[in-house]
């Protein structure tokens, strides 16, 4: 039996190096540290970086607890790959990738599509559902968001609250700059539109 | 008695003949009815049928109108039609299928002719599979499409080819976009192509760069195909 | 005022999008425990394997690498036979100094059929299942054909079915009504009926 031929698929990338930008509130030395085993730093990463990702989370899942499974899985993930980052990206722009695949991969798992029994046949055929634990959407901002589609939700949340810059969020949607221009623009017109729709509505009342 | 031994014998052989899938499913009258030119037409081009009944069945079980199954399952019958036309002469059922999974997701009939060019009748179905599923991840089938055609062409394996495709979705799980990750990689494979007595050395001196960041200049410069 | 950029109207609501959630400081505790439970620290391991055979003298090294490169095989091959699709082809990254990695791919499958099976095992947690059935273009979308079991333990169901090599689109139906996609998989956007299914490559 011969041995298999060791083979070797390479990464090589090519683009520009994107200027580095660290939160004041972890330093360089210490992301470097976490990158390098120290669990401590990484444990210092994990508090600072915690609250930003359950926030884009539960606004993109609508549920709490799944937020929270989905950065936990995140920052699991983060710690496998994080000998793997290199400094020319910003690593909020690094993290948030691997934040939304895991929210992606979270939001696919609870979507439900429902068919009837052989017995329903004149019913309506697949319906989609959102699993809203417990969580009823009363407020204003869930409304707002609701009305946008997964894409724009995506794309506006880390435009404009996570505060990428729109060849980060490219690099996370996997898309060109120009198409996230795009889905933040139509958000922001579909934001307009139903803050306008509520304030009418108030008004009416 | 010999004539009935013939006979049964006969009937048997037949009745192995005949292939299994189609005997497997099961459609309302009213279906198989609206379905039966469309069967009988692809039948009478040779095309396999077994896709064409599990697309019918994937309808009735998503509750769809009988006049979109029929739709859908006619689609489909073009598409292998086409892809048969295009990696002619005598591909296999497997490679009719798989060329039509690729038209159907953008890819073009020229790639399908260019990966025949490369690869001989029953080895062109993974290449253009892998297409797919690429596209399918994210990439856009253009890309796919000449990533794939030049790593065929370059002599890449289907071994090759499949663990290009794994490689891809670790690093799109690690939060690389998938369209970075298939040229990374794809460059990554292009080398090894090109050099393999020299791949160890290089290997050594040069290692490649992370896929977790986003591309920035690599260390390692790639040769141009 | 660019339309992607935010007015007067949408400032009061990116404020409260802002608003970052109340922290609880069990969160970072869990994170490092399933950590701890992985048990990941791979730049530690990764040293320590380098240090370890810088100490050894030549032929020892020589004889570690040629004892794993037949285990490696033997791996590929029973991968090839029996495990499924990712563990016969993930590929380790090189760190810089790391040692050489190895492709844990099947062999040079060039000389084997496409129509041979290879047995995949499907998988999915759902904790308010009676019954699970996979359906699929490989059982012709039958759900009584493949009836997924149950670990008696966790809410995990499974089942491994001969595929033929190649691309397959699959979904799992819950209580013979919850049509679910695979949330381990990719899913496709279904042009012929509107309902999403998962997708594979077996090879």
């Amino acid at each position: 039996m011969t041995a298999a031929r060791p083979r070797l698929l390479r990464a090589i990338p090519n683009d520009r190096p994107a200027p580095v930008d660290i939160p004041a509130a972890l330093s360089r030395e210490t992301l470097l540290s976490a990158r390098d085993g120290d669990s401590v730093a990484f444990a210092q990463l994990v508090r600072t970086y915690y609250p930003r990702c359950l926030r884009f989370a539960q606004h993109l899942l609508s549920s709490r607890e799944d937020a929270e499974e989905c950065v936990q899985d995140t920052f699991v993930r983060v710690h496998r790959a994080l000998h793997r980052y290199e400094e020319r990206e910003r690593f909020d722009a690094w993290l948030f990738r691997i934040l939304a695949n895991r929210c992606r991969t979270a939001r696919r798992r609870l979507t439900r599509w429902r068919l009837f029994h052989s017995a329903d046949l004149d019913r309506v055929t697949p319906i989609s559902a959102s699993r809203v634990d417990g969580f009823v959407a009363r407020d204003e901002i869930w409304h707002a968001l609701a009305g946008l589609t997964e894409e724009q939700r995506e794309a506006f949340l880390l435009r404009h609250v996570e505060g990428l810059t729109y060849e980060d969020i490219a690099a996370v949607a996997g898309i060109a700059v120009t198409a996230v221009r795009m889905r933040v623009s139509r958000a922001c017109a579909r934001l307009r539109e139903t803050i306008t729709d509520t304030d009418a509505e108030r008004r009416n009342r | 008695m010999r004539r009935t031994g013939i006979a049964v014998l006969l009937a048997l052989t037949l009745g192995v003949a005949r292939p299994a899938s189609s005997q497997a499913v099961k459609l309302d009258s009213a279906l198989a009815a609206a379905l039966s030119p469309t069967l009988d037409a692809a039948r009478a081009d040779g095309l396999p049928d077994a896709p064409l009944f599990a697309k019918a069945q994937e309808g009735v079980l998503k509750r769809a109108p009988r006049e979109r199954i029929v739709g859908a399952v006619a689609a489909l019958a073009d598409r292998m039609r086409a892809a048969r036309g295009e990696l002619a002469p005598n591909a296999t059922d497997h490679e009719i299928i798989a060329g039509a999974e690729a038209l159907a997701v953008g890819v073009s009939g020229q790639v399908l002719r260019t990966v025949r060019l490369y690869r001989p009748r029953g080895t062109a179905a993974m290449p253009l599979e892998v297409m797919a599923h690429l596209a399918w991840r994210g990439v856009a089938p253009a890309q796919a499409a000449d990533a794939i055609t030049r790593a065929v062409a370059g002599g890449a394996t289907t071994g090759q080819l499949v663990a290009l495709d794994a490689s891809v979705r670790q690093d799109v799980e690690s939060g690389v976009a998938p369209p970075v990750a298939l040229t990374s990689r794809t460059r990554g494979l292009t080398l090894q192509l090109q050099a393999p007595a020299n791949r160890a050395t290089a290997a050594d001196a040069a290692p490649p760069q992370s896929m977790s960041s986003s591309p920035g200049a690599g260390r390692v410069r790639p040769r141009k195909p | 005022m660019q339309n992607d950029e935010i007015d007067s109207s949408l400032q009061p609501l990116v404020d409260r999008l802002r608003e970052l959630p109340e922290s609880d400081p069990r969160a970072v505790k869990r994170v490092l425990a399933r950590i701890r439970q992985y048990d990941g620290r791979p730049n530690a391991r990764r040293r320590a394997l380098r240090r370890y055979f810088s100490r050894r003298s030549g032929w020892w090294a020589v004889a570690a690498l040629v004892l794993f490169a037949a285990g490696v095989t033997l791996f590929a091959r029973a991968a090839v036979l029996s495990s499924a699709y990712e563990s016969a082809t993930l590929i380790p990254l090189v760190d810089s100094g790391g040692p050489t990695p190895v492709l844990l791919a099947a062999e040079n499958d060039d000389s084997l059929s496409t129509d041979r099976l290879v047995a995949r095992k499907f998988t999915i947690k759902s904790l308010d299942a009676r019954q699970v059935a996979l359906v699929g273009d490989f059982n012709q979308w039958n759900p009584r054909r493949h009836r997924l079991h149950r670990d008696g333990q966790t809410a995990t169901w499974y089942i491994t079915v001969q595929l033929p090599a190649g691309l397959h689109k699959y979904a799992f139906i819950v209580n013979d009504s919850v049509w679910t996609t695979d949330p381990s998989a990719l899913r496709t956007v279904d042009r012929d009926f509107g309902v999403t299914s998962s997708l594979v490559l077996v090879q």
